[in-house]
């Protein structure tokens, strides 16, 4: 990458305590000593099962939660280290989209109230008028009319309301959108024209996209780069096309596997998933009650994410196996 | 030829509408399933898809109102009072939800859940029934059934529920089961654990198996025969395999296109423009014809009928054949 | 909320009609027994039959059509006067510490929602703490500090109010904070306030609106309560319950004494009910839109 990264995360864990004063204290984390830079303009996949940390990532890079160590830079600045009024001021550059549009919208407020929303950060408070006028211009640009201004959400169908979501996040012209599972909820049809949208978004406009999902497919699609997610930890990243062409982690592998595909038919000839429940192991790789490449050294050392030695095909990619170079050996592009 | 299984006859089905009058759903619905045989039924949110499966369950709300007919063993489920219903729910047909935690009590262990079933309909004791929960989780390859199946729903996670949901609909060794949107809750590895659990079931016990899905994936997976409806109608139906490859209707047509898949370097996704029409707001003719890309002035017309196109093969398009042959 | 599963939705809309009728006439019923209450009160300021404080112990006990509309008590007093007199009494002392106690409650319930932490648990402790007390206990508490009185019954009762209002509030405030647009709003930068005033209390509002009307039924319960034990009004001045107290010892010889005070608190606590139920379902955000 040569360009300076546009948001760039150091080291990042996050605990979340349980229990209380009577019964033992319990503390999950969630999020791991979690590096990874995304670079402007581009849209950056983070694939992962429920209860891999994305949605706590999430929540970070947006600031709505604190780390337990760590840090987020954003734009070259530390998002937790300014004070309460140069975050809110900032707050014009990162804004986010939801998985549930019906949860996401306010139902007792117009589309146009709700789309204004984050004006309210930016200096100098735009007027009525300039604000009834950029509304329309960014309904118009996620394919809705200006007049849908004057109804209410729940007048919408679901991928109409993620469109009002995406002209709320845009409005402030962010550098940033973080999208977790934005177009997990819509229909099929309905889903290509968003993530249409999002890479039009990213060519025409040059927004930068954190875009959070469970689902390859529609990373492979959209995803200039990707990064995998196993409990709280990146084990995978890479090119979108490279990693999920020739996974350097045997849990994208079993991911890229498990995933119906509209063109095969039947029974897949692979042994039954067995899927362990993920378990917490403290030290060593906490992939390895599910992997069938485990051995000895998975279960002493926790692999950290490295560069593998070779051509090409591993260019700018990092993972965190022991195994790696025998998968790479063993996998056939395809 | 033996008689179906199954059998739905010209099934239509209205909802009361709150402005009064009533609202037609689904129509002209003709489904044929024999033992052993997998159906899938694809369909988008609003497509009728869960209103027919509550339908072949026999749980449609009072204010649904169905004609037609929908065979069971030669037996009409429409026609049925409750009690008799219950029992042909009980024991012909188990179901599988889509979130196992709603269908099941939270206050009860998931192995008396299971057991429950088996009391009450075949008359087992408690002991005998608790004992065959156990080997029915066996079957649903639950770790460690004997202990978790004294366990409470709640400390199970996601996968496991819908574990103990399959269980407990196969506890009744029911001839008919239905599955709507079973595995859309869950991870896609556990999701394929859970297909892999019900391809099996199906294939030893030879149980029929309709799947309601959105996701086309999945029933190319599970399905040998496909079902594709859209706005409460049939639009395509046939084998899997010749549907997804070969479809011949714009909207099936469409929506494979529309599954995501890595484009070239500015290349866009392929959509159908438009959303899925609401009931009270469907185009004149062909249901699809505001959103269809072969659409022709015939299209708007009036109903294109429902046409045989092959040997288990039909199609609801004026333009099918004429597509079918370019 | 809006994400019903397509069968819920039409359960719903079975369901629907039957209900739409039914919260009609709720509500048709309920705002016609509050208006008629309501009006008798506010006509007692300016007209009654005769002054309700007249006595006229001749006429003493006499049923309802033989002396005035509906009879006299046992100094004699007309009846309908001091049941118009009272439900000016008991609906305002009600009305106003139900008013009290829902703007402290929604106050305390709307900052614990967006406050968590140590506030909310000391906040909800005294919640319990208040919660506890019978509103007759802290009335006769308050009784001996400031003497008994309508001030003291519009306290008594208001106190009761806020741990209640507080409460509602609280947890449904706490839903609409767990809300994604709550998340988003935070996102654009906005404080506690700012979300509360913007969103939390608009989609609240419904729910504290049918707790005013159920709770202002239970106001006029304890008031009569008060009443009746001696701690609301300052006699002579009448009040439903205190009219139910004194027909205490005539029930035998004069019943209409306690059926006329128990049918007027029955049907305006029955009219705030109805009124209450028939809001919720009109705002049943279900029945809206589609």
């Amino acid at each position: 990458m040569s360009r300076a990264p546009l948001l760039d995360i150091r080291r990042l864990s996050r605990d979340y305590a349980s229990g209380g004063l009577l019964g033992g204290k319990h503390v999950t984390r969630a999020l791991d000593d979690l590096s990874m830079s995304v670079a402007p303009g581009t849209i950056h996949g983070i694939v992962g099962e429920s209860g891999c940390g994305k949605s706590t990532l999430a929540r970070l890079v947006m600031a709505l939660d604190r780390p337990t160590s760590g840090s987020v830079h954003f734009g070259g600045e530390d998002l937790f280290r300014l004070s309460a009024r140069d975050l809110k001021r900032k707050r014009r550059d990162f804004q986010m989209v939801f998985q549930d549009p019906f949860g996401s919208l306010d139902p007792r407020q117009t589309v146009g109230r709700i789309v204004a929303e984050p004006l309210h950060v930016l200096e100098g408070k735009p007027g009525k008028a300039e604000r009834r006028d950029r509304v329309a211009a960014m309904l118009e640009a996620v394919g809705l009319a200006p007049d849908h201004a004057a109804r209410y959400p729940h007048a919408f169908s679901g991928g109409q309301r993620q469109r009002i979501a995406i002209a709320r996040a845009l409005i402030t012209e962010p550098k940033l959108v973080v999208a977790d599972e934005a177009v997990s909820a819509l229909d099929l049809s309905v889903q290509a024209q968003v993530l249409n949208l999002l890479m039009d978004l990213r060519d025409r406009r040059g927004v930068t996209f954190l875009f959070i999902t469970h689902n390859l497919a529609v990373v492979d699609a959209v995803a200039d780069r990707v990064g995998v997610m196993y409990r709280g930890r990146l084990v995978e990243s890479g090119p979108a096309q490279a990693v999920f062409a020739r996974p350097l982690h045997p849990y994208t592998r079993l991911l890229a596997d498990a995933e119906p595909d509209v063109t095969r038919f039947g029974r897949p000839d692979r042994p039954p998933v067995a899927v362990a429940e993920p378990i917490d192991f403290g030290v060593g790789c906490s992939f390895r009650n599910r992997c069938p490449l485990a051995v000895a050294r998975c279960t002493a050392e926790r692999p950290e994410l490295r560069e593998l030695e070779g051509g090409p095909e591993v260019r700018e990619r990092l993972t965190a196996c022991h195994r790696a170079e025998g998968l790479l050996e063993t996998n056939t592009p395809g | 030829m033996t008689p179906p299984l199954l059998r739905i006859e010209d099934l239509a089905i209205s909802i009361d509408s709150t402005h009064g009058g009533r609202q037609p759903i689904l129509t002209d619905i003709d489904v044929a399933l024999h033992a052993g045989e997998t159906l899938g039924i694809v369909g988008e949110s609003g497509s009728g898809k869960s209103l027919l499966s509550l339908a072949i369950m026999g749980l449609l709300p009072a204010a649904a109102h169905a004609t037609g007919r929908i065979l069971l063993e030669g037996r009409d489920l429409l026609g049925m009072d409750e009690d008799t219903l219950c029992t042909v729910r009980g024991r012909n047909i188990g179901m599988i939800f889509q979130e196992p935690l709603t269908a099941l009590n939270p206050a009860m262990t998931v192995g008396d859940q299971i057991a429950e079933g088996l009391v009450v309909q075949e008359g087992l004791s408690w002991r005998a029934a608790r004992r065959e929960a156990v080997t029915l989780l066996d079957r649903v390859r639950m770790p460690d059934a004997a202990r978790l199946s004294r366990a409470y729903p709640h400390a199970l996670s996601g996968g496991q529920r819908q574990r103990v949901g399959i269980a407990i609909a196969l506890a009744m060794k029911p001839a008919l089961m239905i599955a709507d949107e079973p595995t859309t809750a869950l991870d896609v590895t556990v999701q394929a654990e859970v297909l892999d659990i019900l391809d099996d079931l199906t294939r030893d016990a030879g149980m029929a198996l309709i799947l309601v899905s959105h996701d086309l994936g999945v029933i190319a997976r599970m399905c040998a025969r496909t079902l594709v409806l859209y706005a409460g109608r049939r639009m395509e139906e046939g084998a899997t395999r010749d549907v997804l490859t070969a479809p011949l209707n714009p909207y099936t047509r469409g929506l494979l296109r529309a599954v995501p898949r890595r484009q070239a370097a500015g290349g866009r996704l392929s959509t159908i423009p438009g959303t899925v029409p609401s009931f009270a707001a469907l185009p004149p003719g062909c249901c699809f014809s505001d959103r269809c890309p072969d659409v022709i002035v015939a299209c708007h017309a009036g109903e294109p009928a429902w046409t045989p196109a092959a040997p288990g093969r039909g199609v609801r398009c004026l333009r099918a054949h004429g597509e079918a042959a370019s | 909320m809006s994400v019903v599963a397509p069968s819920d939705t039409r359960q719903a809309a079975s369901a629907g009609r039957l209900r739409r009728a039914m919260s009609r006439g709720n509500l048709l019923i309920g705002s016609l027994l509050i208006g008629l209450m309501g009006g008798i009160a506010l006509l007692s300021l300016v007209w009654t039959p005769l002054p309700p404080g007249k006595l006229q112990i001749v006429q003493k006990l006499k049923p309802p059509l033989t002396q005035g509309l509906l009879g006299t008590d046992h100094l004699g007093r007309d009846v309908a006067s001091m049941l118009m007199v009272g439900a000016w009494n008991s609906l305002s002392i009600a009305v106003l510490a139900v008013a009290m106690g829902a703007f402290a409650g929604t106050l305390v319930g709307v900052t614990v929602a967006s406050r968590r932490g140590w506030f909310e648990a000391i906040m909800m402790r005294a919640n319990d703490v208040i919660f506890a007390l019978p509103p007759i206990l802290s009335a006769m508490m308050l009784g001996a500090l400031l003497g008994t009185g309508r001030r003291t019954a519009i306290i008594a009762i208001a106190v009761f109010m806020v741990p209640v209002f507080a409460r509602v509030t609280a947890s449904a405030a706490l839903q609409v904070w767990s809300r994604d647009y709550v998340l988003a709003a935070r996102g654009a930068g906005k404080g506690g306030i700012r979300i509360t005033v913007d969103h939390i209390l608009p989609n609240i509002a419904n729910q504290i609106i049918v707790q005013v009307t159920i709770q202002l039924g239970l106001a006029i319960l304890t008031e009569a309560g008060l009443s009746f034990l001696g701690l609301g009004m300052a006699p002579p001045a009448p009040t439903w319950g205190r009219m139910l107290a004194d027909a205490q010892t005539y029930l035998g010889r004069a019943p209409w004494l306690a059926i006329l005070p128990g049918l007027a608190i029955a049907l305006t606590v029955l009219g705030f009910n109805m009124l209450g139920d028939g809001l919720r379902d009109l705002f049943d955000p279900r029945e809206k839109g589609r």
